[in-house]
């Protein structure tokens, strides 16, 4: 049983998943351009459908991090890399969204596939 | 197919389907409790003050929780950590260059040599707002918030209207707390779904020139530093 | 999981900022909100991972997850780990509950 003092030393220094491993290297690097696939869970996932399936652009390589699809059903081992991806809001949203902004959000190897060439019109 | 337990191609993304292995239905059946959600069905109505006390008793009869470690944990949430915090960093941000090319560089460092640092400010980035990029945060999936430089988050960035429109449409949500930008201001926004956590630092209002860091924290308010807002304006001499 | 938690781009919730905001708030409006968060903090990380209590909070059925509040949501959340883990059973929870506050734990309660 955690004691106040505990507690408040475990919220003091805080705890992360997120580990150093150099022989693991990042599949995307910043500037690379990305589709998320397309899941449908029943358990966990922070890939949230308004995201699913589109192209966009990793702007930062957070590092190495548990994967909280699994972690939400026990598994505290696996690490994947975590990236920023920036999509546009059209790519989002269509005509409704506004040309000027963007949203980024964190994404994890398993969510990303490299973005195929755009096809010539 | 990738299982759960394969050791290799981590590097490869083609091969990457640790959660998503069509297992995922058996993983449901395996936490899911009927009995469980029986009873929680059967209790939903009571009195809501009576659910929490039960809980924390029976936990307490049980010995798993202290119920003095739980007046601890209010204490520090209630009245020691909050956005005076990030207020702090912010105003050093403005005052000093080093510090806040330090801060956009190395947050974790430069926010822990402030006296910051804790459960849900592990993985800091700082988004600076300039007269061209306005950055703006939220939580779409849940309600993950920098606790460390801004205490727990207010209800509006919990709510669902907040999560459900910031990021389509963020305009009109800054312009409903009254942030109107130009049309020509890019504005990002940041769904918070990691173990990362941002902040961002808002542009130094005008006329604060003379201002130390104690004045120029005053104007550095919660919102701004989750960006439906600017910083606010100091007050005619 | 595709649930209603999953909520960017809805329409038709309405407002953000609340009528008469002035920019701040308490951070808890009532004293079940304290013990329920504090409840929270002490047993994460010792009984269960952030993303199993993200993903028991997102099991509530969708109606339940859009009428009751943020902390009620976190019991409900933290109640049904505590009985998947098998630190508590329904039916001892079920009968604690019924039987109502007992005066030390009352007291050790600190509800002022």
């Amino acid at each position: 049983m955690l004691s106040a003092a505990d507690i408040l030393d475990i919220l003091a220094t805080g705890a992360t998943t997120r580990i150093e491993d150099p022989a693991r290297a990042p599949a995307f690097a910043p500037g690379d351009e990305v589709v998320t696939r397309t899941l449908s869970p029943l358990t966990h996932t922070r890939l949230p459908r308004y995201c699913r399936g589109k192209r966009g652009v990793v702007v930062k390589v957070h590092g190495l991090y548990a994967l909280p699809d699994v972690r939400a059903i026990g598994d505290e081992e696996t690490r994947e890399y975590c990236y920023a991806v920036r999509f546009d809001m059209r790519e989002l949203w269509g005509p409704q969204g506004a040309a000027t902004d963007s949203l980024t959000i964190d994404l994890w190897d398993s969510y990303l596939l490299p973005a195929p060439a755009e096809a010539t019109p | 197919m990738a299982g759960q337990h394969d050791d290799h191609d981590h590097g490869d993304h083609s091969h990457n389907d640790h959660a998503h292995d069509g297992h995922d239905h058996d993983h449901f059946h395996r936490i899911h409790s009927q009995e469980a959600d029986a009873l929680l069905m059967s209790i939903a109505d009571i009195e809501i003050s009576a659910r929490v006390k039960a809980l924390e008793e029976l936990l307490t009869q049980k010995g798993l929780i202290d119920p003095s470690a739980l007046d601890a944990v209010v204490d520090l949430y209630e009245n020691q950590i909050g956005p005076k915090n990030g207020a702090r960093v912010i105003a050093r941000a403005w005052a000093d260059p080093a510090y806040k090319a330090w801060l956009l560089a190395d947050p974790n460092a430069a926010i822990a040599d402030l006296g910051f640092a804790g459960a849900q400010g592990e993985n800091m980035v700082a988004l600076e707002n300039t007269a061209d990029v306005h950055n703006v945060v939220v939580c779409t999936l849940c309600s993950c918030y920098p606790w460390p430089v801004l205490g727990l988050p207010p209800v509006w960035y919990k709510s669902m209207p907040y999560r459900t429109r910031i990021v389509r449409d963020p305009r009109s949500v800054l312009a409903e707390f009254g942030t109107v930008l130009p049309a020509t201001t890019e504005i990002r926004v940041w769904d918070s779904n990691s173990e990362v956590r941002y902040l961002v630092v808002p542009r130094r209002p005008e006329g604060t020139e003379g201002l130390d860091e104690a004045a120029l924290a005053a104007l550095v308010s919660r919102d701004s530093m989750i960006g439906v807002t600017e910083a606010l304006s100091p007050e005619p001499a | 999981m595709n649930s209603v938690h999953d909520c960017g781009g809805f329409d038709g919730f309405g407002r953000v900022v609340p009528e008469g905001y002035d920019g701040s708030e308490p951070v808890f409006k009532h004293e079940w909100e304290r013990r329920m968060c504090a409840l929270f903090m002490v047993t994460i990380g010792a009984h269960y991972s952030d993303d199993e209590f993200r993903q028991s909070r997102e099991r509530l059925e969708p109606v339940t997850y859009l009428t009751r509040p943020y902390y009620e949501q976190w019991w409900f959340a933290v109640a049904r780990l505590m009985m998947e883990k098998g630190l508590m059973t329904p039916e001892e929870f079920g009968r604690h509950l019924a039987a109502g506050p007992t005066p030390s734990a009352d007291i050790l309660a600190g509800d002022a």
